[in-house]
């Protein structure tokens, strides 16, 4: 260490304000060279002065009676009432910011998962049985129900019926899969059993699905 | 005691800063009335929001930090106001209450004003810093909190301080710096 440098620190080392280990060093240096050990010298004796003239003043400040009035004056006014947020996170700006953010974080955590289980809707399935979409249509006038008899229901084909055209849609419902105890030794097999034709007039919207057995034979009627 | 509603509990904790209160005060603003109205406002403000006190904290810091707020919007105050009749006469005051008071001795009137004198020549945060640290013994970190500022803020606004007032002492004093040459 060069001695303008022990100079800038020295009036820090005179008030006692350096660490230890640099003070230690600042100390080895002030033994060897005379200058920088007059110059704290001086440092430390003008400090010591000063605290002295400071000590010495004798500066007038309140009488008995003035204190007395200016703390019945000021035990008068109202106490301000802590504000929540000073009194929840406290009053430091940053240890404020600190407790907010410790709790904020964890809260915001735990509602991401709880909105995940339990409070997030479920999603529909992705592909439903056509039978169950059912498109919201206005309701369509009251005609003359189309007569049943049985080749209309054994031959689900397009028809034509009073000049409107009728779209027929079939679909196939399987048969929930056998218990063994019930039918043993039985063969497993994937059959159709119940057909659905669905008739729907363009003109008048007018919506009519058959249910038929796997022999075709008739078996309801639904809208 | 204070927040229960004892406010009688009020004068015990804030009499021992009572003197220290008001020299500081005295030495921050240079004059008399400016000292007892920013020390005065300190113990309301000290009363008014002693709910945000934190009790982790030193309540002399918490004190003396009002006190340097206040003194330095006094002081802001004095330096934004258009010279007037008022201003002129808070000087005379200021000046009158400088000068011999009846009971004062010559020798302590003399002391007060060399002190002023060295402290004129520092800037405000210097002055401050000074105060509080030299002249109140408090320590850096202390120092630090009741300035709101940073330890390095009031390690360099000290050096500096320290500086100037040695400087002063040795030219416009040189009979209190003999045998420190």
């Amino acid at each position: 260490m060069n001695c303008r440098r022990i100079r800038k620190s020295i009036p820090r080392l005179a008030g006692n304000d350096l660490s230890e280990r640099k003070s230690c060093r600042l100390r080895a240096h002030l033994e060897r060279c005379e200058e920088c050990r007059k110059e704290f010298r001086r440092y430390s004796a003008v400090l010591h002065k000063v605290r002295e003239l400071a000590d010495w003043e004798t500066t007038p400040g309140w009488t008995a009676t003035e204190w007395q009035a200016l703390i019945a004056r000021t035990t008068s006014a109202k106490i301000e009432k802590r504000p929540f947020i000073v009194f929840a996170f406290g009053a430091r700006p940053m240890t404020a910011l600190a407790r907010g953010l410790a709790v904020a974080i964890p809260a915001l955590v735990i509602g991401f998962v709880f909105w995940n289980t339990v409070l997030k809707p479920k999603s529909s399935p992705a592909v439903l049985p056509p039978t169950y979409v059912q498109k919201p249509e206005p309701a369509p006038p009251k005609l003359p129900s189309i007569p049943q008899n049985e080749n209309v229901k054994k031959e689900p084909a397009v028809r034509s019926q009073e000049g409107a055209a009728i779209v027929a849609q079939t679909q196939e419902h399987k048969r929930p899969a056998t218990r063994p105890e019930e039918t043993p030794g039985a063969q497993k097999k994937d059959s159709q059993d119940v057909v659905s034709v669905t008739l729907v007039s363009q003109d008048t919207g007018l919506k009519v699905v058959w249910f038929l057995n796997r022999n075709f034979e008739w078996k309801g009627e639904g809208k | 005691m204070v927040l229960a509603g004892k406010t009688e509990a009020f004068e015990p904790l804030v009499l021992p800063y009572r003197r220290s209160l008001f020299k500081i005060a005295y030495r921050m603003t240079g004059n008399m009335e400016d000292a007892k109205e920013a020390a005065q406002e300190t113990l309301m403000k000290a009363f008014k929001y002693l709910k945000r006190f934190d009790p982790d904290r030193s309540f002399r810091n918490w004190l003396f930090g009002i006190l340097v707020n206040e003194a330095r919007s006094l002081r802001a105050e004095r330096t934004n106001a258009p010279f007037s009749l008022e201003t002129d006469a808070r000087t005379e005051r200021g000046l009158a209450a400088n000068s011999p008071a009846p009971g004062d001795s010559c020798e302590a009137r003399e002391t007060r004003s060399r002190l002023m004198e060295c402290l004129t020549s520092l800037t405000a945060r210097e002055k401050e810093t000074f105060l509080l640290r030299d002249i109140e013994q408090l320590s850096i970190t202390e120092a630090a909190e009741a300035l709101g500022t940073s330890s390095i803020s009031v390690r360099v606004n000290l050096s500096r301080a320290r500086k100037k007032i040695r400087e002063t002492i040795l030219t416009k004093y040189p009979h209190l710096a003999e045998g420190l040459r």
